[in-house]
């Protein structure tokens, strides 16, 4: 009877603030700022070459001197509008808007070839809509015991923390080849090594330079490695055609009936794109992915999958949609972030005096639920303005690229700046972007490097501080609780990163399976 | 992509050694620095372990012949002329933002709405120059559908024109339209709604 009541009042807490944090946003200019933000995710989305991340980035830099809870609503909702909006150009031009679209076309472009582009539009705003609601229900549900536990986190653990971090996030986005993962998330640790470290205000890697002393911000970076590598990017790339959509509402209208025939299927991709997303640093993109896999390997239309199924396609939009709440709950917890655009808005929520992280629950336990609002509001701007505007928005696709791209380096250079007014912010920017295109080129993933980026600072003080407690004694890294969990982590991701190893770590297992498939006669034998 | 990596891989490794040796000459524990605090314990952690990554790709990519000079060109036109534009737009958008945003040239303050109209028109023109033809005559049918009596006003003003140099002098036009725009646009917003100080 205690376990249910604690329960009930539990949940009753949790409807009481999401109550009040919806009272909250009534204003009518918050509901203006909502469909802004989402109409011009969505815009950013739809355009090959913007990504969520850019997007984020740059409108951090045009919303910082708004009040806080008007910014990152329109942040939120250009984040969760733009990932939604990438699936557009997946199915019209066989282009995936935003990295995290790219399953979307092995199912979403066959269809549109068959005349569905419609329907598939359709299924598409279903399946990003619910993905949303199921990682905003465990958002709602999950931060707050997650935040609660992060509270026996110390210094150890947020070393060990770091480290699987970076494994991990190199390891699945860089799945071919995971030692480049590794290089660019160790390389963003490094780079948050310059400047003057924290503990004793000792200059590190500044050549002499003073602007260097306050060490590399993290917007101008990402708006460089995300933008102007972007800009770069694109101009690399030739032109694809799109295909004649049919643009009537009554066809974009999403199908109750393929709502209702894949349920499972939606359960289960919105479950794991949310378990994507909390992992650090690895994002929607393979959110995406796994979703999509799974569902192939569940489904009983499996010779369908690749050539348009829309069991395909809504499982694709559906994970990748369900991993921006989940790649905030590691963010408003433990501050740290589950995807690359989550690492911006972390960026932005300290940018507007909110501390995330272990203490967010005891400082400001309302604010994890208004986040749950603004991703509910999102949700539903994706869906009427998705519905809606379809006509309006199919537009945009035919802007070119060469029109496009000097206005986005404008507004990285512009907003590089605006932040500190400092020049050395523009140069910063320009470094990122020249370095993030070079790395793309050669298959090293981002998502890493940001995260090791922002992981620098705790990784560097939480190692120093843990010695210093302990006198240098490096004992307690092996044997806290929490820390051998995550040690045991690192050590499963570079064992299952290599063949060899992960065939060793396997064998016992494999054995084991055709010890219980073998028939009781043969056993018997 | 073997010989980018060999290359790519010494460079890291020279990075993460020279962290490393960095991480070296930090000052030590003593005075006020505690033991197990001391600033240079964690680059020279992630020097090694960025040098010893590199390492691996290295020896991964030249034994599958990454070192060979031949391994590096690319003999695909498409690829050389993405490249080409790669390296241009890169070189292009450096200048505007390094040398042209707040610099002074010969002791004038190069003025930030000036700088960008520039960089904006230059860009336009030069990326579409050889899409002209091709973007103009779709323009032009649409300016034509449309607004039919704009249309007529510019086909008087291009009249003088030969046929040819039309879509170029009608991209250059347009080009410049637009740099005037936003280069407007993103001074008024920044300058006057963010109070930013322009560089």
């Amino acid at each position: 009877m205690n376990a249910i009541s604690a329960i009930l009042d539990y949940l009753a807490t949790t409807l009481g603030y999401i109550g009040s944090a919806m009272a909250g946003f009534g204003e009518p200019i918050i509901l203006l700022y909502v469909v802004g933000g989402t109409l011009l995710g969505m815009c950013i989305g739809m355009l090959p070459g913007l990504t969520a991340t850019m997007g984020v980035a740059l409108l951090t830099t045009l919303t910082y001197r708004m009040d806080r809870d008007a910014a990152l609503m329109i942040l939120i909702c250009l984040y969760v509008g733009a990932i939604y909006g990438g699936s557009r150009s997946a199915i019209l031009l066989n282009i995936p808007g935003t990295p995290a679209n790219a399953a979307t076309t092995l199912d979403g472009y066959p269809l549109a070839r068959m005349g569905k582009a419609g329907p598939a539009m359709g299924i598409a705003t279903s399946g990003s809509f619910l993905g949303t609601l199921i990682g905003m229900f465990f958002l709602a549900t999950i931060a707050p015991l997650l935040a609660d536990y992060a509270l026996k986190f110390q210094t150890h653990e947020f070393f060990w923390l770091a480290i699987f971090g970076i494994l991990i996030s190199g390891q699945l986005t860089a799945l071919d080849d995971p030692i480049k993962g590794w290089i660019a998330g160790f390389l963003g640790l490094g780079v948050a090594m310059i400047g003057q470290e924290g503990l004793y205000m000792t200059d590190r890697f500044t050549f002499g330079y003073t602007e260097m002393q306050g060490g590399i911000a993290l917007i101008p970076a990402m708006v460089g490695a995300f933008g102007f590598s972007e800009v770069i990017m694109v101009m690399f790339n030739r032109r694809a055609e799109i295909i004649k959509a049919t643009t009537t509402l009554r066809d974009v209208i999403p199908d109750p009936r393929d709502i209702f025939r894949y349920r499972r299927t939606i359960g289960r991709s919105g479950i794991l794109g949310t378990l994507i997303g909390v992992i650090p640093g690895v994002g929607e993109d393979i959110g995406a992915w796994v979703s999509y896999a799974a569902a192939r390997r569940a489904s009983k239309e499996k010779a369908k999958f690749g050539k348009g199924s829309v069991e395909g396609l809504m499982a694709a939009e559906t994970g990748n949609s369900a991993a921006p709440p989940g790649a905030l709950i590691p963010v408003l917890t433990l501050g740290v972030p589950g995807s690359a655009p989550a690492a911006v808005l972390l960026a932005a929520m300290v940018l507007h005096g909110v501390r995330p992280g272990p203490m967010i629950m005891i400082e400001s336990p309302e604010f994890v639920y208004q986040v749950v609002v603004m991703m509910l509001f999102a949700a539903i701007a994706i869906v009427v303005l998705g519905i809606l505007l379809t006509p309006v928005l199919l537009k945009v696709l035919s802007i070119p690229r060469e029109r496009l791209m000097p206005v986005v380096f404008v507004l990285c250079v512009i907003g590089s700046y605006a932040i500190s007014q400092r020049m050395f912010d523009v140069w910063v920017m320009v470094v990122f972007g020249i370095l993030g295109f070079v790395l793309r080129r050669m298959n090293y993933p981002m998502a890493p490097l940001v995260l090791g980026i922002v992981l620098g600072d705790i990784f560097d003080k939480s190692f120093r501080r843990s010695l210093v407690i302990t006198g240098g004694d490096f004992g307690f890294y092996f044997t806290r609780p929490i820390c051998v969990v995550l040690m045991l982590l690192c050590l499963g991701t570079l064992i299952m990163s290599f063949g060899p190893t992960r065939r060793l770590a396997m064998r016992p297992f494999s054995m084991l399976g055709h010890a219980l498939r073998r028939p009781k006669g043969e056993a018997g034998r | 992509m073997h010989a980018a990596d060999f290359w790519a891989s010494i460079c890291f490794f020279i990075v993460g050694v020279y962290m490393a040796v960095s991480g070296l000459g930090m000052p030590g524990a003593g005075g006020f620095i505690e033991d197990g605090g001391e600033p240079g314990r964690v680059p020279i952690l992630l020097g090694v372990v960025i040098a010893l990554l590199a390492l691996t790709l290295l020896v991964r990519s030249a034994l599958a012949g990454g070192f060979r000079p031949s391994a590096i060109r690319t003999e695909d036109p498409a690829e050389r002329a993405g490249l080409w534009r790669c390296g241009v737009t890169a070189a292009g958008c450096s200048v505007y933002a390094v040398g042209l945003v707040g610099a002074r040239i010969g002791g004038w303050h190069v003025p930030y709405d000036a700088a960008t109209a520039l960089f904006v028109f230059l860009f336009v023109v030069i990326a579409e120059w050889p899409l002209a033809t091709e973007h103009g005559a779709r323009r032009w049918q649409r300016l034509s559908e449309r607004w039919p009596g704009i249309a007529a006003v510019v086909a008087g003003i291009g009249a003088p024109l030969p046929a040819a140099w039309r879509p170029r002098a009608w991209l250059v036009v347009n080009a410049a339209l637009m740099a005037v725009i936003v280069s407007a646009l993103v001074t008024i917003v920044f300058e006057r709604y963010f109070f930013v100080a322009l560089p």
